[in-house]
């Protein structure tokens, strides 16, 4: 199964919900779609309003893959639960968010992970998500990172009045 | 020690829920909108879930929920007396985080939101003051605050 969200931003993502729900057919798994707030009807899809904290993370457990809007909840959600991610940014310019956080996002992780990939032109995202399948197909996981454990160990230090660590 | 966590929802909160274990054999008491999405969140690394009274997303009806929820804010500071208050963000944390400042002196540490990674969010700034420590997560944040400003990693 392959899990679609859009979070909870009040502006709609058509443009990526279409997209799906108009692949949905040819890849070969079924498509869940976490749509928020917006009204959306998916032919080919089936689309959920808002989910639950448990719920979605339930979601996240049992998919294949992610395709997601450019958040960070998306992409902590996909590492915590080692899933293939392919990050859509909403983009301001279209109406589909208020600023350009999504896309200061996915330029910042689109690096740092085999396991994510970003897309910007939506005429791209299916070859995304048919990567996205193979990673699932063939076990790949999310490297270790050293830098969320460093920043973990300074704000244990700090919230017990320690020296902070060196960087 | 008793850490008081504060995150409003979508990344904020996943980015909290992330830190957990920076506190771990210290009481944590998780402190977020009270949207019914929430209701559910459960995680055996938080003692206890407190949701936050919010009016609205925007304009008068976030400035006069954000008034009412001072005397929650007091109330909650008060019973739970935290040593440590934690926040990912966003303006759920500015009132928590003077009132705790200044009546409890408790250490403020704000973690600056991942999203943020060349220009502040709108709340930093106003945490930033009464911050004991202040992580942003993008090295070129660090110019837009001051000394305490520190970048020691990042969860994405």
């Amino acid at each position: 199964m392959i899990l679609v969200t859009v979070g909870s931003e009040i502006r709609p993502f058509t443009r990526l919900l279409a997209a799906m729900d108009e692949m949905a057919p040819r890849l070969g798994e079924p498509v869940i779609m976490q749509c928020g707030r917006q009204p959306y009807t998916g032919r080919n899809t089936h689309c959920l309003g808002y989910l639950t904290f448990g719920r979605m993370q339930r979601l996240v457990a049992r998919c294949r893959a992610i395709v997601g809007q450019g958040s960070t909840g998306a992409v902590l959600m996909a590492r915590r639960y080692g899933k293939p991610l392919v990050l859509v940014p909403r983009d301001p310019a279209l109406g589909e968010t208020f600023d350009d956080h999504q896309l200061q996002t996915a330029h910042a992780v689109k690096h740092r992970s085999r396991m994510m990939e970003v897309v910007y032109d939506i005429a791209d995202l299916e070859a995304a998500v048919r990567r996205a399948q193979a990673k699932a197909d063939a076990g790949l996981t999310y490297e270790p990172d050293p830098e969320r454990e460093h920043l973990l160990a300074a704000i244990r230090a700090a919230v017990e009045g320690r020296e902070l660590p060196d960087p | 020690m008793r850490v008081l966590c504060i995150a409003a929802a979508g990344g904020h909160i996943e980015q909290a829920i992330e830190c957990l274990d920076a506190f771990k054999g210290h009481e944590v008491v998780l402190a977020h909108y009270d949207w019914p999405t929430l209701r559910d969140l459960e995680d055996p690394r938080i003692a206890r879930r407190v949701g936050i009274f919010l009016g609205g997303d925007a304009g008068v009806r976030l400035l006069l929920g954000t008034v009412l929820s001072v005397f929650q804010w007091l109330w909650l500071l008060a019973r739970f007396r935290p040593h440590a208050i934690f926040s990912t963000g966003a303006e759920i944390a500015i009132v928590p985080f003077w009132l705790g400042r200044i009546f409890l002196r408790a250490r403020c540490i704000f973690l600056e939101t991942a999203s943020r990674t060349e220009r502040p969010s709108g709340t930093g700034p106003l945490v930033y003051p009464v911050c004991s420590a202040f992580f942003v997560q993008s090295e070129a944040l660090l110019k837009h605050y001051g000394p305490r400003a520190r970048y020691a990693g990042r969860l994405l």
